[in-house]
């Protein structure tokens, strides 16, 4: 059984790691050719080249693009979560459904009707990728933050409310604290959604938002730079990586 | 004190608890005493203001509590599960009350500390409540909620998820700091009942199906069971069915004159089983014994009874080691004090109260 489970780690790990492993190379490669197992010389020509692109203005978008997006989603999820979760809605199942469409409808398919419509009204192009990418987030923060409201014991509100609590300071000083690790993974996810997306920011967008991915994009379809390539894939690579390190050990911290 | 108080969960369903009135008087301690689905935890958060009255009143010092938040009733409670706060210190989970109440965290803290030393739980103030047993929680909970400095203490199944060590520690601390505190206790265990509700004023409710079944003090329902539902929850196992005629309970026992006057007509004779006595062969009521089994220190003794109608099964308790084989001739006394008659219908009659 241990060895079993062992074999799987090492293969979940593996499945992860590897398309890593070329990507790392190549970031510390000045000059890497075909048949050469390892780079023949090494060097960061790909990071200065990167940067030289417009990597870290690009990266400060992605990160200001992604921060908007985890606010206002957590906030709307949280939002819609508390009104499902109250009970008092009229066709909960029907809201459901709305809520998780996003992830059911091709977001190209989408991306373009919207950017003809959003286009027609006028709305300014970063407003409506925020606008896109915060409804694209809420299936996951309304998901994370349902599951966490129906699974909070209400025996604890109540015991705050006897003991001279009143309704908004439960809320305050007990259910949020309760709902703390779930709120740090629904605005993870909703980060995620802002810092990983492509295609919404190109087309709504209309290129006037320049993102890391977009900026990796242009440069993965040039011709051959793959240093620099690598250098902007890592970059957008590491910081959700850390962002998922510092959730996952925040929920741990809750837990004790 | 709970005046016709009643809640309904489906529109025109049954009622959880159906107009209960039972009053509460000030300092003592009322039980609310029935099985699982009787109402009684149900009574318990109305009173709480947790959940809406459908009718009745629920009475503090003559005030009615209609519209009064659960937060300004004065009430603190303690649930079979601790709920202690997670994200907060053992510390901070006692300074709850006043630190909501703004009370400045320096005087919340000093209280809290007071309150952990009188639970016996001196030095656990920077533990985290997962780190405590089961029975350190409830009684960190305890120190908790009479932080809140209520009226009345409400008690829902206290020690039921605890082990029987944790839990003789937790009733004699709920006696020690009971002091004044008007007690409203809630649970299944009759000897629970019987520990907490000591004291001359105390009464015990016995719910059933959401309607009262008798209200009196513990050892008159013990003595004098109102119905079978009562006879049974606290314990007894005789039942004898028969018939009163002129103030006698005429059975396969025989006819047994009764202490008080019971109306003519069918009745279940009760007879606790620590209260028969068992005698020697010849003397007494005779019968046989049919089954004996071992509970702890004492032994259930089942004789089977042949008389006139039939065949009757009377429960007597003996000592471990002095009880009779089974196939053993044997007497039995029953002191004509200890013999109730109730009516032969599980629900007895509704108890009418002043």
């Amino acid at each position: 059984m241990t060895a079993l489970r062992r074999l799987t780690g090492v293969g979940l790990a593996a499945w992860f790691l590897l398309p890593l492993v070329p990507l790392v190379l190549w970031a510390a490669a000045d000059v890497w050719r075909a048949p050469a197992a390892l780079p023949q010389q090494w060097g960061s020509s790909g990071w200065s080249a990167a940067a030289a692109a417009g990597g870290w203005a690009a990266a400060g978008r992605s990160l200001g693009l992604a921060a908007v997006v985890a606010v206002l989603g957590t906030l709307l999820g949280a939002a819609a979560a508390a009104a499902l979760d109250g009970g008092r809605l009229r066709a909960p199942r029907t809201i459901t459904a709305l809520l998780l469409a996003p992830v059911a409808l091709p977001p190209l398919a989408v991306a373009l009707g919207l950017d003809v419509l959003l286009l027609r009204l006028g709305v300014p192009a970063p407003v409506g990728v925020v606008a896109v990418l915060t409804v694209a987030a809420l299936p996951y923060t309304t998901y994370a933050l349902r599951v966490a409201l129906a699974g909070m014991d209400r025996g604890y509100a109540e015991e705050a409310r006897l003991l001279g609590a009143t309704p908004a300071v439960v809320w305050r000083r007990v259910r949020l604290p309760l709902l703390a690790p779930a709120v740090a993974t629904a605005a993870l996810l909703a980060f995620l959604v802002g810092w990983s997306d492509y295609v919404v920011t190109l087309t709504v967008g209309g290129g006037q938002l320049v993102t890391l991915p977009l900026l990796l994009g242009s440069a993965a379809s040039g011709v051959g730079d793959e240093p620099t390539v690598a250098a902007l894939a890592l970059s957008a690579v590491l910081p959700p990586l850390a962002a998922a390190l510092l959730v996952a050990r925040l929920a741990r911290g809750r837990t004790g | 004190m709970l005046d016709g108080v009643t809640r309904r969960y489906a529109v025109g369903g049954a009622a959880a608890l159906d107009g209960l009135t039972v009053p509460v008087p000030g300092g003592a301690c009322l039980v609310l005493l029935g099985p699982s689905g009787s109402g009684k935890s149900t009574a318990l958060r109305l009173v709480a203001g947790l959940e809406p009255l459908d009718a009745g009143r629920v009475l503090l010092d003559g005030a009615d509590l209609a519209g009064v938040p659960p937060e300004r009733r004065r009430m603190a409670m303690l649930a079979q599960r601790p709920l202690l706060f997670g994200h907060l210190s053992v510390l901070d989970n006692v300074a709850f009350p006043h630190t909501v109440r703004g009370v400045p965290r320096r005087r919340a803290h000093a209280d809290a500390r007071a309150r952990l030393d009188a639970v016996g739980l001196p030095g656990f103030e920077r533990r985290r409540p997962g780190e405590l047993s089961g029975g350190q929680q409830q009684r960190v909970a305890l120190a908790r909620a009479l932080a809140a400095g209520p009226r009345v203490l409400l008690l829902d199944e206290p020690t039921t998820g605890l082990d029987t060590g944790a839990r003789a520690e937790v009733h004699e601390l709920l006696r020690r700091v009971r002091a004044d505190l008007t007690l409203l206790l809630v649970t299944h265990d009759p000897v629970e009942a019987a520990t907490l509700a000591d004291r001359p004023g105390d009464r015990v409710a016995v719910l059933r199906d959401g309607l009262l079944q008798q209200h009196a003090p513990v050892g008159e329902l013990y003595a004098r069971p109102a119905s079978l539902t009562v006879a049974r929850l606290l314990g007894g196992r005789t039942e004898v069915p028969g018939t009163v005629r002129a103030g006698r309970h005429v059975s396969p026992l025989g006819a047994l004159q009764l202490p008080v006057p019971v109306p003519a007509g069918p009745g279940v004779l009760v007879v606790r089983p620590e209260l028969v006595e068992l005698v020697p062969a010849g003397s007494g009521i005779a019968g046989t014994v049919a089954e004996v089994r071992v509970l702890g220190a004492r032994a259930l003794v089942t004789v089977a009874v042949a008389g006139a109608g039939g065949t009757a099964r009377v429960h007597a308790e003996a000592p471990l080691g002095r009880q009779p084989a089974v196939g053993d001739p044997v007497g039995l006394r029953v002191p004509v004090d200890v013999r109730t008659v109730v009516p032969p219908s599980e629900d007895g009659e509704r108890q009418q109260l002043p």
